[in-house]
């Protein structure tokens, strides 16, 4: 097969499953298509192009790769269209009623986020602009999105953490505000454990049998003033309680330390 | 403002509880059972139909059932993944209970003579097929969506599938009977199916199970996990030989030499918990656990008995039958029945819990998951359960209809006495302990 800029991945994975193990050399982002579920829910809707820009390569760069590991492939005229019809999204682009969706966490769970930011975009007035947090690009929700009707602009505030703007088209444009702001707010495990630096009480609840850790997260919670954090040792990413903490309002970022060990911050 | 904390992937309590009250009563009408035909339960011929009813109650209703209820709990939380479908879940549960109430009814009532009718056999065994099979796609479809594919899981999905098989041959054999066209004794293909359900399904789906719950009860932290791996080939290995061989090429050392691996996996995966339960942090065992861990003792007198009907020896040939049919009972009535009441105390109240109390936690002051129970009840109806247990195997070895009437109705006290506490925790209300 001869492998464009159009082709889809999951085609060419489909052709050669090993295809997995070059594009996942590319970029360490790749490497989470070995992940078979996010390799089922990106493959099946991204392109060559689109693979790319997630990747944050250029599409010479990704096709490439693929002939120097014995694909043929065809290439093509440079996307710039692409890069100016971004550019002019920028400047509509109203960054103030912002609503935050960090997506991570679900896709640490395993699941597609995709009704998440569906169901998130539902709740919201015209007015507002979602901010997805994400570790990549998520083109495949952003090329739907763009066929009913709205516009998006990406970040990359640091390697690895991705912000995509995503507004409906038609919304009055207001003054951009300051992207600064946005970024130092990003919900990562590294800047939530340094806002609350101080502030945080910790906990370790492995040793203790169900449901005592979720009993204690939730007493502890209670106990918190404002601003102040909690920051637990746990064993795995604790299923029960996850919609608790949303019915209290209460956010969360996670960072895995090894297969028995996982550190949450919980903070409003 | 939520951070993606939606990971609602625990099913309604509406899909799982009434999996345990269907479950809880099928134990208890198995009771009623044994006391009834307690005479057929010790004659020398194996297509018993009261015998069969019997089993068919426990391996069907009280076991299989709770497992259905207990997996669809498990699945998400230990898989982090979402049931696939919940309400494939509840249409499972009303076609697989309707067959079986069916199926008994029939078993009880059959001849089994030359003028037997097969065909509400026919209608049961497909309703309760096709209850499998859904299960089995629910199951599977929610495991395969997993990322985190460990040796527990693969024991689960795997026992999924041979329990798929066990029915599957249940169906043949009853078109068998009415027509034959299978060239196996039907003593071989009981035995087939005997395989499939008791080292296939139920094992594997324990020693799975276990696997997960075990160290979460015990609180440990690293368990030896190639112990798993050996017994996850071994028990393969002899379920697959033991079936060929029945089919195949029924002769004894043949047989014999297929179940050995089996053996080794048991003695396996019984090595594996004992090191779970020696290395545990949690020192204090409570009624759950205690029980849970009868059963293991449980599984090895099991093994024993398993050895000595396997081995024949020529000075118990007198008593092959009876041995045999210990052995059975031993596995049903035994380790599965002792492991089924305990877990029951360490999953249904926290359930029910969950439902009631999650909004509260922290805010009032609440009863914990072993609170809406009474522990009193549970302690009282494991020394019920002792005593039960030890006059079936002493009247089936012995061939006494009065210790298997015995039997049965220390088993009816100890099954009211344990749907008493399963449906205390079901149906449990709210209750906010107030500052003293």
């Amino acid at each position: 097969m001869v492998i464009t800029a159009k082709t889809k991945i999951s085609k060419i994975i489909k052709h050669d499953k090993k295809v997995i193990d070059v594009i996942a050399s590319i970029n360490k982002l790749f490497r989470k298509l070995k992940n078979p579920i996010l390799c089922k829910m990106l493959a099946s809707r991204v392109s060559v192009a689109d693979a790319a820009k997630i990747g944050g390569v250029t599409t010479e760069a990704f096709l490439k790769k693929l002939q120097d590991s014995g694909y043929i492939v065809q290439f093509e005229k440079p996307v710039e269209k692409n890069i100016s019809e971004q550019k002019s999204n920028h400047k509509i682009m109203d960054k103030s009623n912002i609503v935050k969706l960090d997506v991570r966490p679900i896709l640490a769970g395993g699941v597609d986020p995709f009704d998440e930011i569906m169901k998130t975009l539902k709740t919201m007035n015209d007015d507002q602009t979602l901010l997805i947090i994400n570790t990549f690009e998520p083109v495949p929700i952003l090329n739907i999105l763009k066929k009913r009707g709205y516009v998006y602009d990406t970040e990359r505030p640091k390697q690895g953490v991705v912000h995509t703007y995503l507004k409906k088209a038609n919304a009055p444009a207001v003054k951009e505000t300051s992207k600064e702001k946005k970024a130092d707010e990003a919900d990562t495990f590294e800047n939530i454990e340094t806002r609350f630096n101080g502030k945080m009480k910790e906990i370790d609840v492995r040793d203790l049998e169900m449901p005592m850790p979720m009993v204690t997260v939730l007493e502890e919670l209670e106990k918190l003033s404002d601003g102040e954090a909690l920051y637990v040792h746990h064993k795995r990413l604790p299923q029960y309680l996850l919609p608790e903490l949303e019915n209290r309002g209460f956010k969360l970022v996670t960072k895995p330390v090894d297969e028995n060990n996982l550190k949450l911050i919980i903070y409003k | 403002m939520q951070a993606g904390l939606s990971t609602k992937n625990a099913p309604s309590p509406s899909v799982v509880l009434p999996h345990f009250a269907f479950s809880a009563l099928m134990f208890l009408l198995a009771a009623v059972v044994m006391l009834v035909a307690a005479p057929q339960l010790v004659l020398p011929y194996h297509l018993n139909s009261h015998m069969l009813t019997l089993t068919h109650l426990m391996v069907l209703g009280f076991i299989t059932m709770i497992i259905f209820g207990s997996l669809y709990q498990l699945i998400p939380v230990v898989m982090e993944v979402k049931l696939y479908s919940e309400i494939l879940a509840k249409i499972t549960f009303w076609l697989f209970g309707s067959g079986l109430l069916i199926l008994v009814y029939h078993f009880w009532e059959a001849s089994f003579g030359l003028h037997q009718n097969w065909f509400w056999f026919e209608v049961s065994g497909t309703l309760i097929l096709t209850a499998v099979v859904l299960f089995a796609f629910n199951a599977l479809k929610s495991a395969f969506r997993s990322e985190r594919m460990d040796m527990g899981n693969i024991f689960v999905v795997t026992g999924i599938i041979y329990l798929v098989l066990t029915v599957s041959l249940a169906i043949l054999m009853i078109i068998d009977f009415a027509h034959p066209f299978i060239p196996a004794s039907v003593l071989d293909l009981l035995k087939m199916h005997l395989t499939l359900g008791l080292a296939g399904w139920f094992l594997f789906l324990i020693v799975g199970v276990s696997s997960k719950l075990m160290p979460m009860f015990l609180i440990i932290h690293k368990l030896q996990d190639h112990l798993l791996k050996y017994t996850y080939y071994l028990l393969n290995a002899g379920v697959v030989a033991l079936v060929t061989v029945y089919y195949l090429y029924p002769e004894p050392w043949a047989i014999m030499l297929s179940t050995l691996p089996i053996l080794a996996g048991v003695v396996a995966y019984l090595v594996y918990i004992r090191y779970a339960f020696k290395h545990r942090f949690r020192k204090n065992l409570d009624t759950g656990m205690k029980l849970s861990k009868t059963a293991f003792i449980l599984l090895a007198i099991t093994v024993v008995l398993g050895i000595i009907s396997m081995v024949s020896p020529e000075f118990l040939s007198d008593y092959q039958l009876n041995i045999d049919i210990a052995f059975i009972m031993s596995v049903i009535f035994g380790f599965i029945t002792a492991l089924i009441m305990g877990q029951t105390y360490k999953t249904v109240p926290f359930i029910v819990w969950l439902k009631v109390y999650s909004a509260k936690v922290g805010k009032q002051k609440i009863p914990l998951p072993q609170e809406i129970y009474s522990d009193r009840v549970a302690r009282l109806h494991m020394q019920t359960y002792f005593v039960a247990f030890a006059f079936l195997m002493l009247g089936e070895l012995a061939s006494q209809v009065w210790l298997i009437q015995s039997a049965a109705v220390m088993f009816i006290v100890t099954a009211v006495l344990y749907n008493y506490n399963v449906f205390k925790i079901i149906f449990h209300k709210e209750k906010i302990i107030e500052n003293e």
